[in-house]
Formats: structure tokens, C-alpha cells, sequence
């Protein structure tokens, strides 16, 4: 859930050293090779070349800081006055602010789209989200330099007990859901492959390394499976996507939970190929036959990926899709900031890889004004009829009910400076 | 730096006039290697600060641990630090000799009129950024590898038993091979030029004695030119050792000792990009230490190279002197 953004960086700040060796070659191949070359105009193109090397080091220089700020950032602006929207009246009710937030890139296209949507609707609010990686949103949340935090796995106690003492504790929101979908590449096989939990465990423990292996062949009858090996590709950054996987892998196999075991980065068998973000992963499997892997649902359907179906505990085999993920999700009513996981739940329509984003705010706001344009906004973001709205469009599963009311519940305990005065009104 | 001039009116006042720009190039001067060197040492400073904390709660042992758990808070970084050399010695062991050759056949044995569109070529090839070159390596050359390029190596020396394991495509040998090709321009590019400034006197002054073209390349030219490759040298292994997104994308990324050169591994540089972002607490700043590791190493080959390259000077004038 990070990499396509730390390729673009990357891509970015190789950027500027490339545009001074484009200005800076045509005066380099100017110069005649030979050394008959007048010596004024050799002594000149020295000159040259030793200035481009130090603009060059300074753009490397400049790019290299660069790439220690926000890797993405989402500015929304606000333009557009605020009409005779119902839904404006009744619920955009945070006054003027500029928010910031920072930290998951998987939650980024939504957070785009939905505060893109409430500055449209109410122009008094900016809020500027900076897609910088879970663990850097944990730090800058800690660090008070932003409103929110956005993180995949919820704050740790340790890390809860490191925030400042100012925030009179930290809240934590769930605010997306998504899923992990098994994609694979299997010439002469297409669509329709089944798996079930051990195989899976399996398959990424390297104790199945085989097409044909018999676990897998008993699950896909009238399937012809090759005798090749499986080569398994993982997320070599580490990334909500991981976690969401190793804690479905560490849930349903006990081998597993005693090795590897779950963790937004875990030590894979060496055999593993590694590859960075949704898209690294998904190029390896496009790239290499006879592979698999595991990628965010969002990123499989609109790419759409091949996926395996996955039998769940009711023993059905459901493939990944926005309707299964959320009946996965429903079957837990309540989740909190220690228990959070929804993978392997019950149900016959339930597809077990699951896992919500979420996002990380003070108990005690520092100023009420902004504190209360803060608590609007998340509120807005987690209900229908707000920012889950923006969800189904882009590929992400809308909450369920019952974590939209947690959401709510969770955000009138925010209260202002003197700790005592809640900052919803609902 | 003043001049001291004679005693007299006029000249003390061209003198003086001399003096002012002099001091101001010298102050300007002064302050552009003072803001380098605060640089430095800014920059050392504040990665030696975030690092500190790995070594006290760690203390120094995961340096040379080999297992990188961080989901267990295991934290060794010696399979990353073993791969990051494995790759720069592909990378520049094929670089320094097809380096060489095609430098020297720039500067003085390729026909005249293609020197210049090739030495552009060179330099345009220098200015590609690294993603590039990495995703060219993913997507065009890992495939070629798996299907032809690993098949043939592991038949031809599959004895060394350095070839073991499946044909993936990804891995240490196509991490190195992608990486020679990223250092090559800076290997010409800089090689060429010094071959090139060699003086031409004692290029004439050779052939005048006698010495066949070969001689005059293996006697005279390379060695006249020994400390500006040393510099080619020593910026290619720079490049190679901390290189970071191509090699993430074509080594295949495992935290394990690499067992063959067909196996995935790992780099500093491809740990630290892959997993900053997401690091906080110990791991982070064990990154930052792996980071210093990496800078460690970097000067010690950079040392390295200057104890070679004097031992050979010294080598070099003895044999000058028995002949």
C-alpha cells in the first residue's frame, strides 16, 4: 500500500539530476574529442563540466532532502461557496481550518476524493493529507506536527504510551476497509483456482512448492495443474497489506504463528522474491510464470488481476470482491484499537483476508476551533452519505454500519482544551 | 595572499586594487568549503544521533547478525551488508576491464568521426535516471535472464556451485549485471577523459622510440592516467554500493544470506527504501545504523583503492628505474 507513491519520489527526484545532464550534455558535446582542440575553448568546457558536476551534486543534494519530506502530499483547495446542498446543512458543519494530516498511502485515494468532496462543499476547511507511510504518520502524529494520523495497524501500546502527555490520551477511528486478494499466474489456468487456509500457509511457508502438490490439486478437481515450481512473490516495503496477510496466515496455521508470525514486514522463506508496492508485486507475478502473490483488493480489481478463490470458516470458497470483504467485516460488530483483526470470520459469503485503516487523533484538542473542524471532518469521512460515498467508486469497501456508529462514538470522546466539553454535536 | 609590491604611490594602489578581488574570491572560496564541510559534518552527526539508540539497546552484535526479523525485533544486517558488496564486485569487476577498453578505444583507437557521437552517447547513458534502469531490468532483461542468460551460465559453470537454484530471473546476478551497466557511463566518461589528457609529447615520445601502439596504451597511457581512474574506480564502486531503487526492483529482496547467485538478497540501500517509511522505534534506528555501515564501507574501499593505487605508483617507478 506504498510503494507506487515511493516509486514516484523516486521518479521524481531522479528528476532534477536528469534535467541538468540534459542542459549540461549539449555543451559537453560541443567540444571536439580530439586534442586539437584550441586550448581557451578546452579550459572553457573544463570549466563547464565542473560546474555541471556541482549543479548536478547540488540537485542530487536537494533531491535527497526532497525525499525525506512527504512522499505525496494531497492539497485540497477550497473554491466553490457553499450551495443549498441538504447534506451541507445538515452535516458539513465544521467552521474555517487548515487540517493536516499524515502517514498510510493505502488510504490516500480515498482521502483525496472525500476531502477533495467536503472543501468543494464547505470552503472553509482545507484539509492537507500527506501520504507518508503508516509508520512516519505514527511519528509526525507523536510529534504534534499534524492534526490526524493515518495508520494500517492501530498504535501499539507502547507507542500510545510515547505520545505527549497534552493529548489526554490518542483515539483511534477505523476509516477504510480493504482486502488482500491471492493473485497468481498459472499458464493454462486462468480463473477459478481454489485454496484453503493451510494450503495458502503453505504454499508461503515454501512446505508447498509445487503446482501439482496434492494439497492443492484435492482443492482444484478437473484442474490440470503443472509440475513447476511455485515461485511466491511478497512486499518487499512494509505495508498494511502484509499485516492484513500474515495475520490471516497466523490466525489459520499454527506453523506459521511459531515462525514468521505477523508484522508489517516478516522474514520470508529466502525463495521468496520480493518486490515493492502493489504494482512491484503485481509486475513480478505478470512477469514471471508459475508465480503468486498477494496484492490489495483495491489495486486487483481495478487492474483486474487473477485471483483465487479462498475457503472460508463456513468452508465456501469466496473470491475477493467489495461485497465480500464487508460481509467479512460485518460479522464483527465492534473492534477497537486492540482488537482489530477481522480476518477468518464466520459466514458463508465472508472472504477471510481483511483489515480496516485508521486514523489517529488527541483526546484533548489543543484549540477547540480547529479540534471541532477536525472531529466534523472524520465524522463526515466515516458515514454514508460523506466520505464513504467516495469508497465503492475507487475500489474501497464501505464501512459497516456498526463501525460507522463506533467511528461516531469514538469521535465524541474528543473534547477541547479544558477536557471536559465534547467537540461533536450530534 | 596580498602581493607585495614595490614602495611606490602608484604601484601600492594597483596593488591594493589587485588585493580586493583576490580577498573576495579567497572569503567566497573559504565560505564554499566551510558550507561543505558543515554539510558533512551536519549530515554524519545527525545519522550517527539516530543510530546511537539501536547500538545501546542492541549493542553492536546485530552488525553481524544474519537474521532480520522485524516483526520479532531481530535486527541483523549482515545478509544486506554482504549483498550490497556482492553486487558492487559483479557490478565492478565486469565494469573496470569493459570500462577501460571502451575509454580507451574512445580516446584514441575509435575512428575519428564516431568518437564524439559515441562519447555523447556515454554521458546521455550517465544521465538515465537509476529508476529507469531498474524497471528496463524488471521488465525487459529479468525475463530474458530466467529464460536464456541463467540456463546457459548454470550449463557452461554450473560447477562452481555457485549456480544453484531455480532460473527466477530477479535475483543477486541480475542485481549486479543492472548495476554494471548504471556505472559503466561514469566509468567511461571520467576514463576517457584522463586517458585523453595524457600529455601527447610523451605519447610521441614513445612511438618515436619505437613502441608499438600496445605498448604505448600499457606503458605509457594508463599509467600516465592511473590516479584520474583510480578516481573512475572509486566513483563507480561509490555509485554502485549505494544505489537504491533499481536494485530494490531486480534483486528479489530476501533478508537471507544469499546461497547462490541466482537467489534473491538484499542491500542496505534496498532495505533502508523499503522499509523507511513504514520503521518506527528500534528499527529505525537500526536503519539509520545500517546507513552509517554503508558509509563506513564506502570510505573504506575509497581508502582502499588510495593504498592500491600508491602501491603501484611505487611499483611503477621501481620498474621505470631496472629499465
Amino acid at each position: 500500500m506504498e510503494i507506487p507513491e515511493k516509486a514516484k519520489t523516486h521518479a521524481t527526484s531522479g528528476l532534477p539530476v536528469m534535467n541538468i545532464h540534459t542542459e549540461v550534455t549539449p555543451t559537453v558535446q560541443q567540444t571536439p574529442s580530439p586534442p586539437a582542440a584550441p586550448k581557451s575553448r578546452k579550459r572553457a568546457t573544463r570549466a563547464t563540466r565542473v560546474l555541471a558536476l556541482a549543479t548536478a551534486s547540488a540537485g542530487m543534494l536537494l533531491a535527497a532532502c526532497g525525499s525525506s519530506s512527504p512522499t505525496a502530499s494531497t492539497s485540497t483547495s477550497t473554491t466553490t461557496a457553499s450551495g443549498s446542498d441538504p447534506y451541507l446543512a445538515a452535516d458539513l458543519k465544521a467552521g474555517g481550518a487548515q487540517l493536516t494530516g499524515a502517514g498510510s498511502t493505502f488510504v490516500q485515494p480515498v482521502f483525496t476524493k472525500a476531502f477533495y468532496t467536503y472543501s468543494s462543499k464547505n470552503s472553509g476547511v482545507t484539509v492537507n493529507y500527506q501520504a507518508v507511510g503508516s509508520g512516519a504518520g505514527i511519528t509526525a502524529f507523536e510529534g504534534g506536527t499534524v492534526n490526524f494520523g493515518a495508520s494500517d495497524v492501530p498504535m501499539a501500546a507502547a507507542d500510545v504510551a510515547k505520545a505527549p502527555a497534552a493529548y489526554g490520551g490518542v483515539l483511534q477511528v477505523p476509516d477504510t476497509l480493504g482486502g488482500v486478494t491471492l493473485s497468481y499466474n498459472l499458464p493454462g489456468v486462468k480463473t477459478g483456482l481454489k485454496l484453503d487456509a493451510p494450503t495458502i500457509a503453505g504454499i508461503f511457508a515454501g512446505t508447498i512448492s509445487k503446482w501439482n502438490d496434492p494439497a492443492i490439486t484435492a482443492l482444484n478437481p478437473g484442474v490440470s495443474l503443472p509440475s513447476q515450481p511455485i515461485t511466491t512473490v511478497h512486499r518487499s516495503d512494509s505495508s498494511g497489506t502484509t499485516y492484513i496477510f500474515t495475520d490471516y496466515l497466523n490466525t489459520v496455521s499454527t506453523t506459521w504463528a511459531a515462525g514468521p508470525g505477523k508484522g508489517k514486514s516478516v522474514t520470508w522463506p529466502a525463495s521468496s522474491v520480493g518486490s515493492a508496492g502493489n504494482s512491484g508485486v503485481a509486475g513480478s507475478i505478470k512477469s514471471t510464470p508459475y508465480s503468486i502473490g498477494y496484492v490489495e483488493l483495491a489495486y486487483a480489481l481495478q487492474n483486474s488481476f487473477t485471483y483465487a478463490a479462498v475457503k472460508n470458516v463456513a468452508g465456501s470458497y469466496v473470491t475477493p470482491s467489495l461485497a465480500s470483504v464487508g460481509a467479512d467485516a460485518a460479522q464483527k460488530p465492534n473492534v477497537s484499537s486492540t482488537d482489530f483483526s477481522i480476518v477468518n470470520q464466520a459466514g458463508s459469503g465472508s472472504y477471510p483476508i481483511s483489515g480496516y485503516s485508521w486514523a489517529l487523533i488527541a483526546k484533548k484538542q489543543s484549540s477547540a476551533a480547529t479540534g471541532k473542524s477536525l472531529v466534523a471532518v472524520l465524522d463526515w469521512l466515516t458515514h454514508t452519505g460523506g466520505g464513504q460515498d467516495q469508497s465503492a467508486s475507487l475500489d474501497y469497501v464501505p464501512l459497516p454500519t456498526n463501525i460507522q456508529t463506533l467511528a461516531r462514538q469514538t469521535l465524541l470522546m474528543v473534547t477541547g482544551p479544558d477536557g471536559t466539553t465534547p467537540l461533536l454535536t450530534k | 595572499m596580498s602581493i607585495s609590491g614595490s614602495p611606490s604611490p602608484g604601484t601600492a594602489r594597483r596593488t591594493w586594487r589587485l588585493a580586493v578581488p583576490d580577498r573576495t574570491y579567497r572569503i567566497l572560496l573559504g565560505v564554499a568549503g566551510g558550507i561543505f564541510a558543515a554539510l558533512l559534518i551536519a549530515f554524519v552527526v545527525a545519522m550517527a544521533t539516530q543510530a546511537v539508540p539501536a547500538f545501546s539497546k542492541l549493542g553492536v552484535s546485530f552488525l553481524w547478525g544474519s537474521n532480520w526479523d522485524p516483526a520479532h525485533n531481530h535486527f541483523g544486517v549482515l545478509p544486506f551488508a554482504v549483498g550490497t558488496i556482492e553486487t558492487t564486485v559483479i557490478a565492478v569487476a565486469l565494469a573496470v576491464p569493459i570500462g577501460l577498453g571502451t575509454a580507451l578505444a574512445l580516446a584514441y583507437l575509435a575512428p575519428r568521426r564516431l568518437r564524439a557521437p559515441l562519447s555523447t552517447a556515454v554521458e546521455l547513458l550517465a544521465a538515465v535516471p537509476s529508476v529507469v534502469y531498474g524497471l528496463w531490468g524488471l521488465v525487459a532483461v529479468a525475463p530474458l535472464f530466467r529464460t536464456t542468460v541463467e540456463p546457459q551460465l548454470t550449463s557452461v559453470l554450473g560447477w562452481t556451485g555457485l549456480l544453484g537454484g531455480p532460473n527466477q530471473g530477479v535475483g543477486l546476478l541480475l542485481a549486479g549485471v543492472i548495476l554494471f551497466i548504471m556505472v559503466l557511463p561514469t566509468m567511461v566518461a571520467i576514463s576517457r577523459d584522463v586517458l585523453a589528457a595524457v600529455p601527447h609529447d610523451q605519447v610521441e615520445g614513445a612511438m618515436a622510440l619505437g613502441a608499438t601502439r600496445w605498448q604505448v596504451l600499457r606503458k605509457v597511457i594508463v599509467p600516465g592516467a592511473r590516479v584520474g581512474l583510480l578516481g573512475a574506480f572509486t566513483l563507480a564502486t561509490g555509485r554502485a554500493l549505494g544505489e537504491t531503487v533499481a536494485v530494490a526492483l531486480v534483486i528479489g529482496n530476501s533478508a537471507h544470506l544469499a546461497p547462490s547467485l541466482k537467489a534473491n538478497a538484499g542491500t542496505i540501500p534496498s532495505l533502508i527504501v523499503s522499509s523507511f517509511g513504514e520503521a518506527s522505534g528500534t528499527q529505525l534506528n537500526v536503519l539509520f545504523a545500517a546507513a552509517l555501515v554503508l558509509l563506513v564501507v564506502g570510505i573504506g574501499v575509497n581508502a582502499l583503492a588510495r593504498v592500491f593505487v600508491r602501491s603501484v605508483k611505487r611499483s611503477g617507478a621501481a620498474s621505470v628505474t631496472v629499465a
